[in-house]
């Protein structure tokens, strides 16, 4: 919690009261994995994203594909 | 010194491979990882995933009660705190301690959910300001949950309690879904050298 709410402040420049109280957390874990990865010892270390929404949106895809192949089957 | 393969090698290793053999006994992981790519490529033309159009949509979630609408705030990392100090189970979920394994939705539910009080604690958390809920439970806990109940078990219905509930799962869970996680190749041996230099 502490490093999610120290990102956001020196990348965003937000204050510490409204990254606590106002901030929704699902703008808000968006805004700190973008802060993340282009954090410039990250990006010189090379970085590899293994969980974001899109992997989420993709599992569910997937669910869906796996359910109509056996449906046809 | 690390070993190199010679095209000669590469060559004798690969005329021993039986590649129908191969495919044939991987039938059914070849044909996974097929519809896996096809997801994966679905999911990447998407322009906004489903979370993100949520996190920058401003609506207010609505829930439609006996009493009336009630509105249901989103989540901000103080919330984590309120879960803390009111030892709800969501905690220990959100910071991976209890997972939601098997799909057994009415044992994760008992889990997370012991009895009425953590449901009635969890709707007066998100149809209240945060900072009011925080300083309250920072008060005493006892006067907490005499509110609670006050607000709470006094004004809805059951039913009513169980529809307000599942928007704020349904946010919560999009909360957790949204949080991004990266692997760095850097050791910590590297990251001290980073710091000293």
């Amino acid at each position: 919690m502490f490093e999610y709410i120290a990102r956001l402040h020196s990348t965003y420049h937000y204050t510490t009261d409204y990254i606590m109280y106002d901030l929704d957390l699902l703008t808000g874990w968006l805004l700190y994995g973008y802060a993340y990865y282009n954090e410039p010892v990250n990006k010189f270390g090379g970085i590899r994203l293994v969980k974001s929404p899109m992997s989420n949106e993709a599992d569910i895809l997937h669910q869906q594909l796996k359910e109509m192949v056996s449906k046809s089957i | 010194m690390n070993p190199q393969m010679t095209t000669v090698e590469a060559d004798k290793i690969l005329k021993s491979i039986n590649v129908s053999q191969i495919i044939s006994d991987k039938e059914n992981d070849i044909k996974e990882a097929q519809i896996q790519n096809l997801s994966n490529e679905r999911a990447s033309r998407e322009p906004i995933p489903n979370i993100i159009e949520d996190a920058f949509n401003s609506d207010e979630m609505i829930i439609e009660t006996s009493v009336g609408e009630v509105k249901i705030r989103k989540m901000v990392i103080a919330d984590m705190t309120i879960f803390k100090l009111t030892d709800s189970p969501f905690y220990k979920l959100m910071m991976g301690d209890v997972t939601e394994d098997g799909n057994n939705s009415n044992e994760v539910f008992k889990k997370l959910f012991p009895d009425e009080e953590y449901l009635s604690s969890l709707v007066y958390q998100f149809t209240n300001p945060v900072k009011d809920v925080y300083k309250l439970i920072k008060k005493s806990k006892s006067e907490y949950y005499d509110t609670v109940t006050e607000y709470v078990g006094f004004v809805y219905e059951p039913a009513d309690i169980l529809l307000i509930v599942n928007g704020i799962i349904k946010h919560i869970g999009m909360v957790n879904q949204a949080h991004v996680e990266f692997d760095t190749s850097i050791s910590s041996e590297d990251k001290k050298k980073l710091n000293h230099s």
